[in-house]
């Protein structure tokens, strides 16, 4: 699918799902409102910076593009646009915004109508991963080591995972994990931290049951976040959560820190670099 | 996710700076430049329109210092299904994700940098204010086309503003 945002900046990005998004900042060019032939859907924004936005919408429906349209402000929609009988996406003050929205649960086939987009790009159900991120994040702090002599952070497995969260010198000074580093030494203490939040911990049985249908439920919660083809692998975390799943032996650090750099990946934030 | 300040920070700046005052201002450079003639602008742009930006300086500070505590991923833990751990466990992963993510999005230098173009604006401000009290007639075009540099100079220091409230990130990031 070919999206035209205008009234975001300029650039091309690809996103998830072989789709890609062209952003244009007016709706005209050399006086004339461009042709959107060649795009299944255009994000228009409406506001003061694109006075020319009315006329375009006006001139696209009387072509016949009327259903590729959608409306775009940065705020809540103004009441003064209300006539415009468009589906609107708010609060999308950036180009940045834009391409947060939830592009990867759009299907690589979507043929609905802009108001059927709006349904996909709305849903920010993300919870479970951006829960593991998290996750992650504390469990690789809590598990890594200062080396003073080589002024690194290591083992050397996890760096670029720690290096992306924001370890980055000798400054970072680990929040009371001196305490919790000893309680969190024994196994099940670790389990329940990774499991209790899904619901998947038994606190009567201090374990959990890879039989339990809750964990058939939450993988596929997850394999829903991740999205069917957003392209981008997700072996590690299907590796962390089969470990955690098998409950005989933890993930190591280098299946943590691989997982967190998949899911940080999957939710657009910067890359883990390999050094 | 902290929804109530996105929308106060959306209704700031977009709705008000970017969509009402900036556009107000660039109307009034545009009176002043003989570009348009508009009456009811004229009387009403330096007594009704131009003070706004007494209260708004308070109310972008706020969110200035609000940001910290409403955007950090620590509110996460408030909300399922990170809000299913214990207590202790919410204390320290709470402080370690939010010393993360200070660092990761450099958190300090945006809020300085926010802080820093306001007070840039509220300078600007000032100086218009105290140039317009040497002028005759607050209701007249003509007479305040001296001032246009410092109306200039004050609606550059609000667009600046506005760009600086862009640098916050618009949802609570987690990575």
């Amino acid at each position: 699918m070919r999206i035209l945002v205008v009234g975001r900046g300029t650039g091309e990005e690809s996103l998830p799902n072989g789709h890609s998004v062209s952003f244009a900042s007016h709706a005209t060019s050399e006086s004339a409102i461009v042709d959107i032939q060649a795009f299944d859907f255009v994000l228009q924004h409406i506001g003061p910076a694109n006075p020319e936005a009315q006329d375009a919408i006006k001139h696209w429906q009387d072509l016949g593009h009327g259903h590729k349209l959608l409306g775009l402000t940065g705020g809540e929609r103004p009441i003064s646009y209300y006539h415009l009988k468009i589906p609107w996406i708010e609060n999308a003050a950036t180009q940045l915004a834009v391409l947060n929205l939830n592009w990867a649960a759009v299907p690589t086939d979507f043929a609905g109508s802009g108001t059927d987009l709006l349904g996909f790009l709305l849903t920010h159900s993300l919870e479970n991963l951006i829960a593991l991120a998290i996750l992650c994040q504390g469990y690789l702090v809590l598990n890594a080591e200062y080396d003073a002599t080589a002024h690194r952070w290591g083992p050397p497995e996890i760096l670029p995972a720690l290096t992306q969260m924001g370890v980055r010198d000798s400054n970072f000074v680990r929040p009371l994990l001196d305490i919790k580093k000893a309680g969190m030494s024994r196994q099940e203490i670790v389990r329940e931290y990774w499991l209790k939040p899904f619901g998947l911990w038994k606190e009567a049985e201090k374990e959990e049951s890879a039989d339990d249908p809750k964990w058939a439920e939450f993988e596929r919660i997850v394999k829903k976040e991740w999205g069917s083809s957003t392209g981008a692998e997700n072996d590690s975390l299907t590796a962390m959560l089969t470990d955690l799943k098998g409950g005989k032996e933890l993930p190591s650090l280098a299946v943590v820190a691989d997982a967190y750099c998949e899911i940080a990946r999957r939710l657009g934030s910067s890359p883990c670099v390999r050094v | 996710m902290n929804s109530a300040f996105q929308k106060r920070c959306g209704e700031f700046n977009h709705d008000w700076l970017k969509n009402q005052y900036l556009t107000a201002l660039g109307s009034w450079l545009n009176l002043l430049d003989g570009r348009i003639s508009d009456s009811a602008l004229e009387r009403s742009f330096v007594s009704e329109i131009l003070p706004q930006w007494e209260g708004a300086r308070v109310q972008a500070e706020s969110l200035a210092c609000d940001f910290e505590i409403n955007m950090s991923p620590r509110t996460l833990l408030n909300t399922p299904p990170l809000s299913r751990l214990d207590d202790p466990t919410k204390e320290w992963l709470g402080e370690t994700i939010h010393q993360l993510w200070m660092r990761r999005v450099r958190v300090s230098e945006i809020v300085s940098a926010v802080l820093r173009e306001i007070d840039g604006a509220d300078q600007a401000y000032g100086r218009l204010r105290q140039a317009l009290c040497t002028c005759s007639n607050t209701e007249s075009g003509e007479a305040m086309r001296s001032l246009r540099s410092e109306f200039s100079e004050f609606r550059s220091c609000c667009q600046r503003v506005a760009r600086a409230f862009e640098l916050f990130p618009g949802e609570v990031r987690a990575a």
